[in-house]
């Protein structure tokens, strides 16, 4: 900051708290509705006050399920979705890092070729290639699948791209000093490498468990048995209660719960993730 | 322990040649330097005695077997870069440790070998440390216990101190040295600073673009320089050359008209030529004398020890090293150049004459 006169530190605060409210009012809506009963959240005005009926509704949200027939326990829609996003996440790791690997230390044939490739899938994004990649996933009877939810989603160009970037900055003498002791080149990627990319990779991590988490359209997509839905489209399908008037204090509950395991991957793994992105260890 | 044999070695990158056709041999327990100015190829050359780099062309034998396409880490060699290239995600001891732990060797012997490192370089205490929490003298020995603790037959240097203040540097320098006494191994050492040449060698192998222009023990690289390179490469301050013309038997002319008798050398048969004399081996007098030259002090440059003087002779600058003993009046005086301590190199080869 260069000024530090009292009055930009009061109009930067209140911008901040501005800020902050206008992130923070939906999610406290969202936790007053989940803590009241489902006939006060149909009256007007609606509750800005939390009510009492908290872990009943909990309770009720995880074990019994919501929506029309309370088809699906959130429990259980909460395990999908954490298998989705953790295999999404972990693969993408896996994947682009033996990928970046293999371009910047290989030469072979066509590297760069390669490389541009796959940069470019980066403009493909899983809206765009929706209809073909449902296609082959059904012909590999993949639907209703982990393996559906997630392989169609594991490539990823921007950590393939970020994972490159970080492996140029490394110093070739290291490599090559490595060699000396006697590293081949497996070894020196599970011993130098990748203890050296350690905070980038959590910091990717939290990046790409979140994207996981918050798939929407594809599992909406290849899910049609519903041990197989994910919350995040799940909460969707509890709004189509064709009968009944929708069980807002049980969907909010749901919401609330599907709000969570990011925030936890993003305050246990923040130390990591803001060194990942910040400081380089070489 | 081991020889190393460079046999007709070219390197080429693509299509450009950085080392033409070298050859050299370094005998068991040398300290061999190999020096010459930024870009002529010493680290290339370094790089393909470690197996870093592939040969384009010749033999590379250390030891008794050409090494050509063995992997570095069977050719018995350590080496030691200029950034140290430690693992930086590892304790010291894990530094000096992977290597050996990579052949496999038992957790005893290992922990004895770093020890024994560690006590001669004085990083016992630093042991559990990381690289980043020492200091650059720190770090250097580390990566130089790294090389240690391999037991090689050879060891490979390139430019290790170059990233050292100069009284660290000159603290290392001695100790590589003692090192080098101590265990006897053959050392190849690649730097661009002459005065380490010149105390660390046993023999200094000279590069000039890629070429070798001399190979031989300092003493030899001093008194006996083969080419105008050598002469003004090794040396501080350079030596000082003259554009000079043979204009009789036992005459030679250079700046404008001064002439010099040349008594017991026999002047090469060439109309003109380079001639050389070390500024340390001028001397000055405050008495004009025939044969002696006029000096007008220019500048003076205090050494400490000693000064340097800056001056003209003809148009040719010049400069001296002055001993502190030298009680000469610099206002008024005349130098005197010894023909015993001129050096001539042919104008067109550079080589000396
Ligand atoms: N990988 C490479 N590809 C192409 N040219 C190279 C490569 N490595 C080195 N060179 C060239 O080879 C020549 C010699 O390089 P080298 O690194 O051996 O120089 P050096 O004598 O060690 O110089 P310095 O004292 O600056 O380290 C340089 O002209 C350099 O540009
Ligand atoms: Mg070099």
């Amino acid at each position: 900051m260069i000024e530090q006169r009292p009055v930009t530190t009061v109009i930067c605060h209140i911008v901040l708290i501005a800020g902050v409210l206008l992130v923070a009012f939906p999610i406290w809506v969202t936790f007053v509705a989940s803590s009241h009963t489902g006939v006060r959240m149909t009256q007007i005005p609606l509750p800005l006050l939390p009510g009492g009926h908290f872990f009943e509704n909990l309770v009720d949200a995880i074990t019994k399920g919501v929506g029309n027939a309370r088809e699906q326990s959130v429990g259980l829609m909460l395990i999908n979705s954490m298998i989705m996003a953790m295999m999404i996440a972990c693969g993408k790791i896996v994947i682009s890092l033996l990928s970046a690997f293999a371009i910047v230390y290989f030469k072979f044939p066509f590297r760069m070729t390669i490389f541009w490739l796959i940069f470019i899938t980066l403009m493909l994004p899983v809206e765009v290639r929706i209809m073909p990649t449902f296609e082959v996933v059904a012909n590999l009877n993949m639907l209703n699948s982990y393996w559906g939810l997630t392989i169609p989603l594991i490539a990823s160009a921007t950590a393939t791209f970020m994972f490159r970037q970080s492996f140029l900055t490394v110093p070739d003498e290291l490599l090559e000093a490595a060699r000396i002791d006697g590293a081949g080149p497996m070894r020196f990627f599970w011993d130098i490498l990748l203890p050296i990319s350690r905070t980038n990779i959590a910091a990717l991590f939290v990046i790409l468990f979140i994207y996981g988490w918050n798939q929407y359209l594809w599992p909406l997509l290849i899910t049609t048995d519903k041990d197989m839905y994910t919350i995040v489209m799940g909460i969707k399908q509890m709004l189509e209660a064709a009968e009944e008037s929708p069980e807002w204090h049980l969907i909010m509950m749901t919401t609330l719960l599907a709000m969570l395991p990011p925030v936890v991957v993003v305050v246990g793994m923040q130390k990591l993730f803001i060194k990942g992105l910040t400081e380089t260890e070489k | 322990m081991a020889k190393v044999i460079l046999e007709n070695i070219v390197k080429t990158f693509g299509k450009t040649e950085v080392v033409h056709r070298i050859n050299a041999c370094f005998n068991n327990g040398e300290f061999v330097v190999i020096v010459g100015p930024s870009g002529c190829g010493k680290s290339t050359i370094l790089r393909m005695i470690a197996g870093l780099e592939e040969v384009s062309e010749g033999n590379i034998t250390i030891g008794d077997r050409i090494v050509n396409n063995v992997e570095p880490k069977d050719r018995q060699i350590a080496m030691v870069f200029q950034n140290y290239a430690l693992y930086p995600h590892m304790t010291v001891f894990n530094n000096m440790a992977y290597g050996l732990k990579l052949r496999k060797l038992s957790r005893e012997e290992i922990k004895q070998r770093v020890g024994e490192a560690a006590d001669l370089l004085q990083l016992t205490d630093f042991l559990k440390r990381k690289p980043r929490q020492l200091s650059g003298g720190q770090r250097q020995r580390v990566a130089m216990g790294r090389a240690l603790v391999r037991k090689p037959s050879v060891f490979l240097f390139d430019e290790p101190l170059s990233n050292l203040d100069a009284k660290l540097r000159h603290q290392m320098r001695v100790e590589l040295k003692k090192l080098h006494q101590r265990l006897g191994t053959t050392m190849i050492y690649v730097t661009h600073d002459q005065v380490e040449a010149m105390t660390l060698a046993d023999k200094i192998v000279i590069i000039n673009d890629g070429h070798i222009e001399q190979i031989g023990s300092p003493d030899e690289i001093y008194h006996d320089p083969a080419s105008k390179f050598v002469a003004g490469f090794i040396g501080s301050p350079p030596m000082n050359f003259f554009a000079a013309k043979v204009v009789g038997k036992k005459m030679i002319e250079f700046g404008k008209g001064t002439r010099m008798t040349i008594e017991n050398k026999t002047l090469p048969d060439k109309r003109s030529l380079v001639a050389g004399i070390r500024p340390e081996k001028i001397q000055i007098f405050s008495e004009k004398r025939e044969g002696r030259l006029r000096l007008e002090v220019e500048l003076i440059e205090k050494l400490g020890a000693g000064k340097l003087l800056y001056s003209h002779i003809g148009d040719q600058p010049i400069v001296v090293n002055i001993p502190d003993s030298s009680t000469t009046d610099l206002d008024q005086c005349w130098a005197e150049l010894s023909p015993d301590n001129i050096y001539f190199f042919s104008s067109e080869s550079h080589k000396r004459l």
